[in-house]
């Protein structure tokens, strides 16, 4: 007979797919019904769609430029599969965006250092985020606002978007551009 | 609450009208308000990071929100308690709760009985409880620390089934009744929820009713959903089906104590339904609500 806090514990290895370990729970009738329930690829799913919702709402340049590429669901399934959810939900935003500073494609590097920048509250910032982008990055918040097509990567210039101090303005974000040729 | 707003509105003849706020375009709002009596306020819907740590409030939303009281009056409908979790709820919500009550005094609060973190960790899904005595005790004293915190009522909200239940020791309604009788907890009872039980599980809807108790019952939801796969999903997305409504008009018939209906959106769906459809719908309900079939009314 399972504990409340084991019965707990081995529902959610099934629902993340994790093998269940406990002997008692690998016997367990009502465990064993439920891994072959049809409701458990549902209740998955549902996870999933919760997941992105939450990570669209509030990474949203991030997540359109990645529907746009096409890796969106793809990337935070495999992310979400691999990561523990924080229990606070705001929590996962900052998650998200975080796994994404080594990602290989440059543009989606630098949509989603800003938006994490974005999140750090104005009046914690002691020193400036500079952010390197290799296209104007009002014109790509531009285009992934409107839906409209996004810049080519400027081959004469990088573009630094500064947020921050110091300036007269904590939210402050300026952007310059220099030329590389 | 001292130096709190109170957000009682006027005694309205039938039940208040309320709807879902998790943030709202100022536009959208000004609509709504004049429409709906109380605004369920979801705390983890209206929060962020603050220096890294979850549990501050939107302030910008905060302000909003005090922009609707004291004509519009707070209901408080929380997702993230996980009250049901063994190894302990989840205290970040406390703290969103702690901070919305220092600034208002909702009608009530309430939570949903099940649970959604374990050993820390998100499920990204909320998980029906187990009928036990064990998670009875649980909850009762659970019930009794959350209404020795905060001084308004407390009421709890039955969620839909989507894996097998885990073996019980109380039907559905027996759980509830002991979990009211208890603690002195209230109930929302939410139609679509029992019609997406029924759908997908066969749950027997008119037994429960009859086997509940509905003196404690004080909220209903209402929503609308869709389909999935065979599966009738709990995701509040478009306007309340007729049956939902039909079943609506019953269990207001029954529920003498039914202060409030309450119809839930989801905030990602709002765009997609449009403001005209969304006030269509409320303006909908409260006619509904207002006019129980004359059989229904004489039961």
């Amino acid at each position: 007979m399972l504990t409340l806090r084991e019965q707990q514990q081995s529902l959610r290895r099934i629902l993340t797919g994790t093998p269940v370990t406990e002997a008692s729970a690998q016997t367990d009738p009502w465990l064993n019904e439920v891994m072959h329930s049809p409701g458990l690829a549902m209740t998955r799913e549902i996870a999933s769609w919760w997941l992105r919702f939450q990570v669209e709402s509030q990474c949203i340049y991030t997540s359109r430029l990645m529907k746009h590429m096409g890796c969106y669901a793809t990337y935070i399934d495999d992310h979400f599969s691999r990561n523990p959810t924080p229990p606070a939900i705001e929590e996962l935003s900052r998650h998200f965006l975080t796994s994404l500073a080594a990602h290989p494609d440059r543009l989606l590097r630098s949509v989603a250092a800003f938006e994490l920048e974005c999140l750090v509250p104005s009046a914690t910032r002691q020193n400036p985020a500079l952010i390197l982008w290799d296209r104007d990055p009002n014109h790509v918040l531009t285009a992934l606002t409107q839906g409209t097509e996004l810049p080519k990567s400027d081959r004469c210039a990088r573009y630094i978007l500064t947020i921050g101090p110091p300036s007269d303005s904590p939210r402050h974000v300026s952007c310059t551009s220099v030329c590389h040729r | 609450m001292a130096g709190t707003v109170e957000s009682t509105p006027h005694r309205v003849p039938t039940p208040a009208l309320a709807t879902t706020y998790e943030g709202m375009d100022s536009d959208l709002f000004q609509q709504v308000l004049p429409l709906v009596d109380y605004l369920e306020i979801a705390p983890d819907s209206i929060s962020r990071t603050s220096n890294g740590h979850a549990g501050a409030l939107r302030p910008e939303l905060l302000d909003q929100i005090a922009s609707a009281t004291p004509h519009t009056g707070l209901i408080v409908h929380g997702i993230g308690l996980s009250i049901g979790t063994a190894d302990g709820w989840n205290s970040s919500y406390i703290r969103l709760l702690d901070e919305f009550f220092s600034r208002f005094t909702p009608r009530w609060h309430s939570e949903h009985l099940g649970y959604t973190t374990v050993d820390g960790e998100n499920l990204d899904t909320m998980l029906s409880l187990p009928r036990t005595e064990e998670m009875l005790d649980l909850l009762c004293e659970r019930i009794r620390i959350l209404q020795e915190r905060y001084k308004v009522p407390f009421l709890v909200e039955h969620i839909i089934h989507l894996l097998p239940d885990a073996p019980a020791e109380y039907t559905p309604a027996a759980f509830l009744n002991a979990l009211t009788s208890r603690t002195g907890c209230g109930l929302i009872l939410d139609a679509y929820n029992l019609e997406c039980d029924a759908h997908n599980f066969g749950f027997d809807i008119p037994s429960f009713l009859d086997e509940l108790n509905l003196h404690p019952v004080r909220e209903m939801h209402l929503a609308g959903g869709f389909e999935h796969h065979g599966f009738q999903l709990d995701i509040h997305s478009r306007p309340t089906a007729d049956s939902t409504i039909a079943l609506a008009h019953r269990i207001l018939a029954r529920c003498p104590n039914l202060e409030v209906v309450t119809w839930e959106l989801l905030k990602e769906a709002a765009p997609a339904l449009g403001a005209s459809i969304t006030c269509a719908e409320l303006t909908r309900i409260r006619a509904e609500i207002a006019n129980i079939p004359a059989e229904l009314a004489s039961c």
